[in-house]
């Protein structure tokens, strides 16, 4: 089985339940187990709630998300439209060791990405960010 | 996202289903002020009927736990689903934060 969907979401708009949803559609229709689309969830709730919570900063107005559902793999790709940001690199290393009153609120995110994920892979292409993550079926 | 409490012995149980992302994860961190606001006991989170959470709502549990550990009142979270509970670790809480297996045995070490 294979399919492959775009879904185009509005920085400005409350418009990330549209794309939970179409997740959890391909994630019934392409036979995921639950805990592949839970993880393809998660990651991409992180990554539209960086770009909503950044969107001004980052000058960008939209994100457009490609699901990529094959036997062996599941590809995700978001592009988006805002200044140059390379999540593999720029952003500063999760603190997940401090003891509880030291430890700071927040920064999981990009942390749970790349932990989730086999693959994150970011590209600069015609102004626009590329990030493609790839999450393997088979164990 | 719901949110029900009830006292058992010394404990304050909070018990939370549903969905827990960005979306409500404001109503979560109210829900859970206001459950446990007012008393002193200890809090055990259950989470057997949640389905879903996300950093937003992790946010809210480290928050929480934080708050509780100031005032030297007890934390406990149980019965997290496969997919949470490995979340929990890649965030390392379950490092800073004492989780359970099952609501029986967070109540076994509120006793102690």
């Amino acid at each position: 089985m294979s399919a492959t969907r775009s879904i185009q979401i509005d920085l400005g708009a409350p418009e990330l339940p549209r794309l939970a949803a179409a997740v959890e559609e391909m994630a019934e229709t392409e036979g995921w187990m639950p805990d592949l689309a839970f993880q393809i969830q998660l990651v991409l709730d992180e990554i539209g709630d960086n770009l909503v919570e950044h969107r001004a900063q980052a000058q960008s107005t939209y994100m457009m998300v490609t699901l990529d559902s094959r036997d062996q793999a599941v590809t995700v790709e978001v592009v988006d439209d805002g200044i140059a940001f390379d999540p593999t690199a720029d952003a500063p290393a999760a603190d997940v060791t401090s003891a509880l009153e030291d430890r700071p609120i927040g920064g999981l995110g990009l942390h749970l990405i790349r932990t989730l994920m086999d693959k994150v892979d970011y590209r600069r292409e015609d102004g626009r960010n590329i990030l493609t993550l790839v999450k393997h079926r088979t164990p | 996202m719901n949110v029900n409490t009830e006292t058992s012995g010394n404990s304050l149980v909070v018990a939370l289903d549903g969905r827990v992302d960005s979306s409500n994860a404001a109503e979560f961190n109210a829900a859970l002020e206001t459950a446990t606001a007012d008393s002193d006991l200890g809090v055990v989170l259950d989470c057997e009927n949640l389905q879903y959470i996300s950093s937003a709502g992790l946010r809210v549990i480290l928050t929480t736990a934080k708050s509780l550990q100031s005032s030297q009142r007890k934390f406990v979270i149980c019965t997290l689903s496969n997919p949470i509970q490995d979340i929990f670790v890649i965030s390392g809480f379950d490092q800073i934060i004492n989780i359970q297996g099952s609501r029986a045995e967070a109540l076994a070490t509120m006793e102690a």
